[in-house]
This record gives structure tokens, sequence and C-alpha cells, in this order.
């Protein structure tokens, strides 16, 4: 196990774009934890007189409000900060949810087949049939709006793909000689689902499970910018994007800097989820 | 001569920088127009890697050394990409393993067939159409017309073989390396596949490499058989001088090691080399055998060439003699 | 004594490929064969002749079609699933495949009796350190994992996990056929000790009649599902009758003789779904009349075995 770990550490370490993603959010792991003692002001803050500043290095700017002041007088700096807690902290939920719901509908698809693998496969085409985002909306508008049912609605969205690749893979590995030989022993299905085959089916999910992350954020944010995700006053970058709508010629930055953050973490898990399929798939081949 | 190397080595790069592994080791061999030579050895030997260096197709940071590798008194080291492609598939072919994947499944058999004609013989339609009946027949195919449509998975292992030799003997090439030809093949397929090749041998004045696990395929088929181990050949020799009278102890374990048949009781232990053949980074000092081996001295661990003990049957071996007097 | 007795068995697959209408494919017609106990039984054939199916149906891997497979007289049907399992065990074929990458050696080992649940964990530690050595194992190595083994010692392992359970029967499935040819000597040595220790009794499956030869006290030659002669050892490779079983002997390449070239090797095996009736031998064979297209062929007494060719 370990000199798996460290080889895919080296793996990744060469893979220079994927060792900056996982530098920066490593990084951004830390300020979410740290916000407290890293935001100078409290989010909900409102600092009367400073509306909308622009960010201190630039003219008219305050020294005090570093990337300046949203159109209620809070900073910037800081509800970016602790936004950056709501983000990951909805991209693990979603991942969790998804991917623990995913990999055991999977699992059972893919072992058994027949009727319970073609009912799980419509239901996740029916999914499928929107684009993820609409899905969402649509789920959101069942339940009501909210940071809570905005997590589930995505989480929805992403198990179909999880499902898929688990699916894939244990149709796959279930004609292999090992899992003969475990029925042969009289080891029960179950055992033989999850404790001999879904451990070989790691790599894929490892990769889906971190482009999990930058999807789930994505889309949260998304619900979040309609009104329908996180509401106001919740510092969470897409109210944020949605609060400055009015303001994108006044007062640029309210936009830019939460859509540049947005931006910035979704690449990263992306390019991080691509380098980690890069260094899982051959290892695999080469463990052979 | 048609194929003469001497002292080939190839080093191949591992995960560390600048640490080398040394697969082969002062290879030397020749092979004559016309003769087949069966090349034994089993995992680690060198035997396939030793194919792909003389086609220039190992990778790039590969490291290959040697003093030649002539080809019809031409050297194959350090051609040039265009000069390949004039002696890959014309004049010099291979036949792999496993005739489905070597065979491209989106296309037909004609279409694969007169690829290489067109490309290397540049034949005209008409003429690439006549050649490829010719050569659907010469490898044993019956109503080549009717097989010209079909794709690769709609004929058998042993069929898609013949395809394959086919092709690689469309241009008349002098030299047909064949790795493991027949070892996914069944038992009855193989002996029509290596029957033949032999009989393409004869026709055609074809000179054969045959590199395989198997030495009873090498003992019936070929003409001279060299055996090698842990990247180094030990012993080569005239089938029927190897096969009754062996000399490297190696040799002599892989012909004891082989269950008889019919010539010994059944039930009874097998013969076995004791050990196993060493990795690529463990390498032992001197004769790569000699950890395994029963007869082994102190000398056995210092540098050993090979030698030649009876007429023209070498050994790798500090203790063979001469059985003639 | 009878340790086994199979009568009829028969496996038919339904296949449904794209725009063709359902076919059926009779992997196992009406296997007919006893064996004694200790002794080993092999079965030798070339691809689709039905062996793997027939170590699939004894192990209840795949379920079969009709007939009759009784282990010490009952019926196979009649046994619970902890009884089946002790009474049959299986060794695979590609030691590659056959052991779980995630799972160390101990682990692979110790399942059988984890999942019997009758030993407490000290007890299964030293069975398994005991059969480690027993097939040869260093006990240092328990805590490795496959891919850290060579091709040999992986069906070692293969082997020890086979025997946890105590089983009578062991089917071996090409056991040495992905193997270097130094490591089967180890290997096949290895099977003739434990099976005298164990006082187990042996299906051998393989397509190489020299090493059937060298194993064997009783061999089945299989053709496309059916059995086509079945004899002692040195019946079917001293004296072999069917035109199939010389045809395979002619073929397996002998070191010191040329192989003979009276006997013509011809032909392939043919698209099994074109075969309705007769023998299914009859593409290739050379003592061919009009009867063997129309009859179907079974096996019959000549000469103390049993051979179905009405030619001979």
């Amino acid at each position: 196990m370990k000199e798996f770990i460290s080889n895919i550490i080296r793996d990744l370490k060469k893979n220079k774009g994927a060792y900056v993603s996982f530098v920066f959010i490593s990084f951004l792991i830390l300020i979410a934890i740290f916000a407290p003692i890293l935001a100078p002001y409290s989010p909900a803050e409102i600092h009367e007189g400073k509306l909308r500043l622009p960010p201190s290095f630039i003219i008219d700017g305050d020294k005090n409000f570093i990337l300046g002041t949203d159109d209620l007088g809070r900073d910037l700096l800081s509800r970016l900060i602790y936004g950056s807690r709501i983000s990951l902290a909805v991209g693990l939920c979603v991942v969790l949810i998804s991917t623990s719901i995913g990999t055991i509908l999977g699992t059972i698809s893919g072992y058994y087949g027949g009727w319970v693998d073609k009912i799980l496969m419509r239901m996740t085409d029916l999914i499928m049939a929107l684009p993820s985002i609409l899905f969402a909306i649509v789920v959101v508008a069942i339940t009501g709006p909210g940071i809570i049912n905005a997590i589930l609605a995505v989480s929805l969205v992403a198990i179909p793909n999880i499902l898929k690749i688990i699916r894939a893979q244990v149709m796959s590995e279930k004609h292999k000689q090992y899992v003969m030989a475990q029925k042969l022993i009289g080891a029960s299905d179950l055992k033989i689902m999850f404790k001999e085959i879904l451990p070989n089916c790691l790599a894929p999910l490892i990769v889906q499970a971190t482009l999990g992350f930058s999807d789930g954020i994505l889309n949260c944010a998304a619900l979040g910018f309609l009104g329908l995700g996180a509401q106001a006053p919740m510092p969470e970058w897409g109210v944020m994007l949605s609060d400055a709508r009015s303001f994108i010629e006044s007062g640029p930055w309210m936009v830019a800097l939460p859509g540049l953050c947005i931006f910035l973490v979704v690449i990263a898990f992306n390019i991080l989820g691509d380098g980690l399929r890069d260094a899982l798939d051959p290892r695999l081949k080469k463990q052979h | 001569m048609l194929l003469e190397v001497s002292n080939l080595n190839i080093h191949f790069p591992t995960n560390q920088k600048n640490t080398f592994v040394h697969a082969v080791r002062d290879l030397s061999f020749h092979l004559n127009q016309g003769e087949m030579l069966g090349v034994v050895g089993e995992s680690g030997s060198g035997k396939s890697i030793t194919n792909l260096a003389l086609l220039g197709l190992l990778p790039n940071d590969t490291k290959i050394t040697a003093d030649k590798i002539l080809f019809e008194e031409n050297s194959l080291m350090k051609l040039s990409d265009r000069s390949w492609q004039k002696i890959r598939g014309s004049k010099i072919s291979m036949i792999f393993q496993d005739p489905m994947t070597a065979l491209n499944p989106f296309l037909t058999i004609e279409y694969q067939i007169t690829e290489v004609l067109r490309t290397h013989l540049h034949l005209s339609k008409k003429d690439s159409f006549d050649r490829t009946i010719e050569l659907l027949n010469l490898v044993g195919i019956s109503s080549p017309k009717d097989r010209l449509k079909n794709y690769p998975f709609e004929l058998s292992g042993g069929m898609a073989q013949r395809v394959m030799i086919a092709m690689s003997i469309a241009t008349n090439p002098k030299l047909l390396i064949a790795d493991e030809p027949t070892t996914a093949l069944d038992v009855t397929i193989q002996k029509q596949i290596l029957e033949l090749l032999k009989s393409l041998q004869q026709k055609l004045n074809l000179s054969i490499l045959l590199v395989t696990h198997d030495l009873g395929l090498v003992a019936q088929y070929s003409d001279r058989i060299q055996v090698m181990y842990a990247g180094e050949i030990v012993e080569t020799g005239h089938t029927s001088d190897l096969i009754t009278s062996p000399l490297h102890p190696y040799t002599k374990g892989l012909i004891e090691s082989r269950p008889k048949g019919k010539s010994e009781k059944a039930k009874t232990q097998l013969y076995s080399i004791p050990g196993i053949v060493p990795s690529f980074s463990n390498r032992p000092q001197g004769c790569q055998f000699h950890p395994r081996c029963s007869n082994k001295i102190n000398q056995c661990e210092n540098a050993i060439l090979m030698k030649e003990i009876n007429h023209n049957h070498f050994s790798r071996c500090i203790l063979s003699k001469s059985e003639k007097v | 004594m009878n340790i086994i007795k199979i009568q009829n068995l028969s496996k038919t697959y339904l296949i449904k490929k794209l725009f063709q209408s359902e076919k059926n494919l009779h992997a196992l017609k009406n296997i007919n064969f006893e064996i004694e106990s200790g002794k080993t039984f092999g079965i030798v054939g070339e691809s689709g002749c039905g062996k793997s199916t027939l170590a699939k149906v004894l192990t209840k891997l795949e379920e079969k079609t009709s007939g009759e497979v009784f282990f010490l007289e009952k019926p196979f049907e009649s046994l619970s699933r902890q009884a089946f399992n002790e009474s049959i065990q299986m060794v695979f074929q590609d030691p590659y495949q056959s052991l779980n990458p995630r799972k160390t050696a101990f682990q692979i080992v110790a399942d059988p009796l984890v999942i019997q649940n009758k030993l407490s964990r000290e007890e299964i530690h030293s069975k398994v350190e005991e059969m480690f050595t027993k097939v040869g194992l260093s006990k240092d190595f328990l805590s490795r994992y496959p891919h850290q083994f060579s091709g040999g010692q992986r069906q070692r392992i293969g082997i020890a996990r086979a025997l946890m359970l105590k089983p009578k029967i062991l089917i071996l499935d090409e056991p040495v056929s992905a193997l270097d040819v130094s490591i089967q000597a180890q290997v096949l040595n290895l099977l003739i000790d434990i099976q005298k220790e164990f006082q187990l009794t042996y299906i051998f499956i393989s397509h190489d009649l020299s090493v059937m030869a060298h194993m064997c006290d009783t061999i089945a030659v299989m053709y496309l599902g059916q059995i086509v002669e079945l004899g002692t050892r040195d019946q079917i490779i001293n004296d072999p009758i069917h035109p199939y079983t010389k045809m395979l002997m002619a073929s397996t390449p002998d070191l010191f003789k040329k192989n003979q070239q009276t006997i013509d090797v011809l032909g392939e095996i043919p698209n099994p779904f074109e075969i309705t009736k007769g023998c299914a031998f009859y593409s290739r064979c050379s003592l061919k009349t009009s009867q063997c297209a129309s009859h179907d062929v079974f096996l019959q007494l000549k000469n103390n075995r049993r051979v179905a060719c009405i030619m001979t």
C-alpha cells in the first residue's frame, strides 16, 4: 500500500500542472480551516461609508480593505476566504454522497446484471438526459431553494457518472479467475462484491471523485448564482456573483474576484484529476 | 552469411536517473541464407528484445551498442526512418504471437495484403490482386477468393496466422523473424503452421529466425538451435548435435525437465532445475546460470566466453569438454 | 471406489448474436465417465473441446443443462454449500489472474478458513503457515502481494489455497501451461507429492499430451464437446485408436524423434454451429465414410477402452 501511494505521488510530481494544482488545493484547504484567523473582518460585518471600494492597489482603494468591498460595505477578502469554506464543504458533501451511492449501485448493477442492471441503467439514462445543471434546477424547484437542497440535487446528478464507471470495472473484474476462486471457497456474493472486486476498482473511482469535486463546486455555485442554492447573506461565491451582477461596470472587481476563485478551484481539481488518471492507469498495467 | 550480429548489448533505462538494466549482453550470432535458426529461451532470456533490436523497434531511450549488425553486408545500426521503411516488411519481415492483435480489425484481408504489395513493390491493382491470390494459395488457404473480403475477426487463429505469413512473405524477404508464432494456437494447428514455414523455407530459400520457449518445436523444425538464458547465448549448434549431446548445464536441464511422454513411467518426479531465472536487477557475476548449477566451481564467477567445443557446437560453460578425442 | 461419476452430462449455451436468431452451442454433449479415488483423470483437447466448461460445471460455477454428477455416490446437488466446497476445489490456469492483486498471500490462503468460520485466528494462522511451507514457499513471504511473486510461486499459492478446505477432488485446469518450462517441472513434482500426501483425486486438464502422459492414470480425449476416446494412460499413449487422438499424438513435438509423417494433420476445428448430425470429427478425418456424417457417434467399448468411432 505505502509503495502504491509513494509511486502515485512520484508520478504526480512529474506532471507539473497536477503538482501545482495539488499545492494550490492544499493551500485552499488550509485557508478554509484557518479562515477565522486569516480573514481580517467578519464576512457579515458591514462597514458604514465604505461601500463599493475598489481593491487597495487601485486608486481610490483603501488599505484596510485589500480586495475592496461589496455594495453593502462588506470586506471582499474576508467574504472570499469564508466562501472557500462553503465551496470546499459543498464539494466534499457532493463527492461523498454521490460516490457512496454511485459505488454501491454500480457494484450491484455490474455484478448481478439482469433486470437490476436494466432498471438502474434506465434511471441513470433519465438523469443523464438533461444537462446536469438543468436537472439540478428541476430538483431544487421541487424541493425548494437552500444550500442543503442544492447539495442533494447536485449529488443526484453526479451519481450516474460514478455508477457507470464502477459498473464497467465490476463487469470486467467479475469474470476473472480470482473471483471464481472466491466463489468456489464459499464466499457470499456480498463479500465478493465489496471485499474482492471493489478494491480493484479504486483507480477510476479516485479519478472520478476528484473530478466530481470540481463539478460539484461549479454546479452549486451556479445554483447559488440563480438564487436556488445558497441564499444571501451566505458568502458563497456563486451568491456573491449574483449580488454583483448590477455592478459589472461600476465595480468590476465585485464580479471578477468571486468568478476568479470559482474558476481557479474548478481548474485545479480538474487538472489534479487528470494527473491522477495518468498516474493511476499505467500503474495498474505495470502491476500485472 | 545473411545476418551477422557481433557483441550486441542492450541497456534499458529504469525509473531512476542514469541507471540502466543490462538486458542483453555480448550477443553474437549469425544466420545463413535459407537456414532456420531456432532461438530458445524462457522469460527474461532476452530473445524477444533481440528481435525488436534487429528491426530497430525498441524505444528511443534504449541503449543499443554492437560491434556490428550486418544484414546482407549492410549495417542495421543507426539507420534513418526512411531506410528502415525500405527494410521492414520488405527485406526483413516479422510475424507475432497473436495474429488477432497483429492484424487491423477494421480492414479486410484483401486490403491488408495488397497494401503491403503496393507500398513496397508498387504493383498495379490487377497485379497486386493476382499476387494476393497466389500468396493465399502458397500459405494453404483454400478458396482464397472467398477469403479476400473477410475481416480478421471472421478468421480462426490458424487462418489469421496464415494471413500474417502471407503478408510477411509478400515481398519475397530474405529473412523472416517468427516470434512465438504458434504459442496462442492449438497444437494441431501449430504443426500445420510450422510445416508451412518449413516448406516456405525450402521453396523460397527463406531464412527464418524461429523464436520460442518450446524446445520441442525447434528440435523438430530448425536446422540450428541457439539457447538463451538471462540475456546471453549459452549454447548454439546444429539441432541434432545440441539435442543428443547438449553441452551447457542449462540446456541439459531444459531437456531433462521435459515430461518425456511414452518412454517413462508416469507420476515419477521430473528433474527440475532448482531456483529461478535472475531478475534484471539481480544478475549474478560471471556465468548467469552458475547459482543454479550443480557443477559450479569458483571460476564460474568470472566472465566466460563462448567456446567452440565440437565442430560448430559452441558452449558458454567453462566445464564443457569436447567428446571427440 | 468411484469418487466421481458423470452420467449424460450436457451443457448448452444459448448464443444470441446481433442480427441473428438464437442458436444453441452444445459445449458438452452427453459426457460419461467415472474416476477412482486417488487417481488422476486426464482430460486433453484443443480449444472448443469443452474441457474448461466441464471444469466449470463440476465446480458449479456454471449450471449443467442435463445429466447427473455424483460425488461418492451422492448427487452433487444434494450436498450443502459447505460440504460441496469441502469436496471439490480447483487450481486455475492463469497465475496472474487467479490471485486478487489487492490481497496478501496470507489473506489469499487464509480466506477459505476465514469464510468457513470454524477456527480461531491463531489456528488459522498456523494452518496457513503450514500449508505455505508445504507448497515450497517461505513463511516470510506471507505478507507479500501477488505482483511480488513469480509465476511459479503464484501457482503454488493457488494450490495452497485450493488445499485449505481439505477437498477430496482437485481440478487442475491447465496448471502449468502459463509457466516457463523449467518451472513446470517444479510445479508438476509438487502436485505429484501432494497427491500422495493428501490422497487426492485429480482431474487434470491440459492441451499438452506429454504432460498428460506424465501425470495421468486415465486419459479422456475431447473434441467439440464429446469424449472421443477414453482409456488408461498406457493405452492412449502407446496405442491410440481414434483418428483425432492419433492426430494429437502426431502434432505433439517430440524432442528426439521427428513426428510421424504418416498421419495427416489437417484442417481446423469446424464452426460448432454448423454440425447438426454425425461425427464431429468428420471434416478432418482420413477414415471418413458417408455413414460418419449421417449417424451420431457414441463411445463404444473396443479393446478394453472406449472409442467414439465407427471406422475403428
